[in-house]
């Protein structure tokens, strides 16, 4: 049975198997750098997207010349209903919101008598979620008399830069800061009560100063002169630049403290990359799995005057479609080798190359990739399984 | 193995005035160890029956039985079986593969089933004068070289029935007799019928019969 085995192509011209052995491989390995490519970046922007979390916006109703004449406005001004605030949370484009809790009661610091700088103090409050920076001494509850502070970065520089420069005063470090001790005073409802002080931390996220909730709400009710009113509300959204949220924002007529709404985020950018990428290495795979099976279908096609002739002689038809499996396997096998060979360079040198730029996450050689690449290669052979079989059928009749 | 034919006609036959015919709907059998000719005309439908009798063809009216089986009922593996081991052929065409060697040709027809070693065929060849013809391809021998080595492929079996048409068509006188010689002699040996398919009379073989188609 010797000539048997090497009747489908070894036969054939040496050149061709070349072609169709690349052919193969090459196509193989481009439907796997594909879904490395699609998983990767998939990957690399879900991991964004829970890692760097959320984006923060900070939005609050215009004033406008109606609303501050108003008589009114004290009451019903540029403030946040609770539906508005629950609608927001409600928009799919919106992680989670959260109104900025101010005080309702006086509130001074002896900071002026170190200083040489007097403020009748304001602070606001937003849950914990929302802060960018969580130092340990963070928190208050009911009985201590420590009260901590978070401060704006901003107000730190327009001291140091503005400030300090102009009047000739010493310009200050976060730590010196952080060490100045000031006491608070607050006061309402006929009472009042003193607390410690301090900046714990500095905030790049949040505009002004910050005390814990809890210890806001407790002030409130104990010194609070009026309802809290929200004039302002904090939200997570996992893309600021998402279309729905500035027409949203816009429909709303809502002002935020940034411009990152409407521009091309990384995150979008990232998102349209892997789609990209999917795009084209769905193509590739489509045209690799083309390929591949005309290429068998092209070698089986010209064994066929064999395939003939052994029916013909008295092959047995099951024997001859093993043989011809068997051939097609000495070509399938290693191409598909050559083709992981391939895509394993390809998926390194990738990964030395974009990796440097931290631009994808996950490990060099996907999962995915390479069950991928199997069930192309089974697929294949099953396509050459359905071609042999077909050419065999049709000499029955 | 018995061959017998009832009532036979190929489909495109059916309209021809088939009353000359021994063969065409009439009844017929061939015992096994028969020299048989089969004496047909052009156009008398000399290829379809042999295509018929080794089950290439099947778009006929009555019915071809061997041992008194309908061979309309066999699958392509029974037909398969058949060919292996009780029936071989030359075709008109003789049916050889043009890439491989004239030996090659031969041996893929003898691995099959192994019976008949390389020596024997080896034998054959040089009675037909082909010996310096096996390791040439094909494609580089002659007409009259390539028949020669279909009948080696054929011999190159055992069976109980050789089929063959028009096998000598393009042999000289010396090679038609030292080819039915051969032939005669290896039919006899193996105790197995011949059916011998042509256009003209024929004197080379000891015909125990003959049939115009």
């Amino acid at each position: 049975m010797q000539l048997l085995r090497q009747i489908l192509w070894q036969r054939q011209k040496k050149r061709q198997l070349l072609i169709a052995g690349s052919g193969l491989a090459l196509g193989l390995a481009f439907i796997m750098l594909a879904l490395q490519l699609f998983v990767s970046t998939q990957q690399t922007v879900a991991e964004r997207n829970q890692d760097s979390t959320y984006e923060y916006l900070i939005l609050n109703k215009p004033v406008s010349g109606l609303n501050s004449l108003s008589m009114l406005n004290k009451r019903f001004g540029a403030a946040f209903k609770p539906y508005e605030i629950r609608e927001l949370a409600e928009q799919p484009f919106i992680h989670d919101v959260a109104p900025f809790t101010t005080n309702q009661f006086a509130i001074s610091s002896n900071l002026q008598e170190e200083m040489g700088m007097y403020a009748d103090l304001f602070f606001e409050s937003v849950p914990d979620a929302f802060m960018d920076t969580l130092p340990s001494e963070w928190g208050w509850s009911e009985g201590e008399s420590f009260v901590p502070v978070v401060m704006t970065k901003d107000w730190l520089d327009i001291y140091n830069f503005n400030v300090a420069m102009m009047y000739d005063l010493p310009q200050l470090s976060e730590e010196t800061v952080k060490e100045m001790n000031f006491k608070l005073r607050i006061s309402g409802k006929g009472k009042s009560k003193t607390f410690s002080s301090r900046v714990v931390a500095f905030s790049y996220r949040l505009p002004s100063l910050m005390i814990p909730l809890s210890f806001m709400e407790w002030a409130n009710a104990q010194y609070g002169e009026e309802e809290a009113r929200t004039q302002k509300v904090i939200l997570a959204t996992p893309d600021a630049a998402a279309p729905a949220l500035t027409a949203y924002l816009e429909e709303k007529g809502y002002e935020t403290n940034t411009e990152k709404t409407g521009r091309q985020s990384f995150r979008a950018l990232a998102q349209a990359t892997a789609t990209l990428i999917g795009i084209i290495g769905g193509l590739f795979t489509l045209l690799s799995v083309v390929v591949v099976t005309v290429t068998l279908q092209l070698l089986i096609s010209r064994a066929r005057e064999e395939l003939t002739l052994m029916l013909t002689l008295g092959y047995d038809p099951k024997m001859v479609e093993q043989a011809m499996l068997r051939q097609s396997l000495r070509l399938l096998l290693p191409s598909a080798l050559f083709g992981l060979a391939l895509f394993v360079a390809a998926a390194f040198a990738l990964h030395q190359w974009v990796g440097q730029q931290q631009l994808l996450h996950g490990p060099v050689v996907n999962g995915y990739a390479v069950i991928g690449g199997v069930l192309v290669v089974i697929l294949t052979f099953w396509l050459a399984r359905q071609s042999i079989r077909a050419a065999i059928h049709q000499q029955t009749r | 193995m018995e061959i017998r034919l009832q009532q036979l006609l190929p489909n495109p036959l059916t309209d021809r005035d088939t009353s000359d015919s021994a063969i065409w709907r009439k009844e017929v059998v061939w015992q096994s160890g028969q020299l048989t000719h089969v004496h047909a005309p052009s156009g008398t439908g000399k290829t379809s029956l042999t295509h018929m009798l080794y089950g290439l063809r099947h778009d006929y009216q009555g019915a071809i039985t061997y041992d008194g089986r309908d061979v309309a009922q066999f699958d392509l593996r029974t037909w398969c079986g058949l060919r292996k081991d009780h029936i071989s052929i030359v075709f008109q065409d003789l049916r050889l593969l043009p890439n491989y060697t004239a030996a090659e040709n031969i041996q893929l027809n003898a691995e099959l089933q192994d019976s008949v070693p390389r020596s024997a065929w080896e034998s054959y060849a040089a009675e037909l004068g082909i010996t310096h013809q096996l390791a040439q391809p094909l494609h580089q021998l002659s007409q009259g070289e390539r028949q020669r080595v279909a009948i080696v492929r054929a011999l190159a079996q055992q069976f109980d029935w050789l089929i063959m048409d028009e096998p000598f068509s393009h042999l000289d006188e010396n090679n038609r007799s030292k080819a039915a010689t051969l032939i005669t002699h290896i039919c006899e040996e193996r105790a197995a019928g011949l059916v011998v398919l042509q256009l003209n009379e024929d004197h080379y073989f000891p015909y125990h019969q003959t049939f115009r188609l």
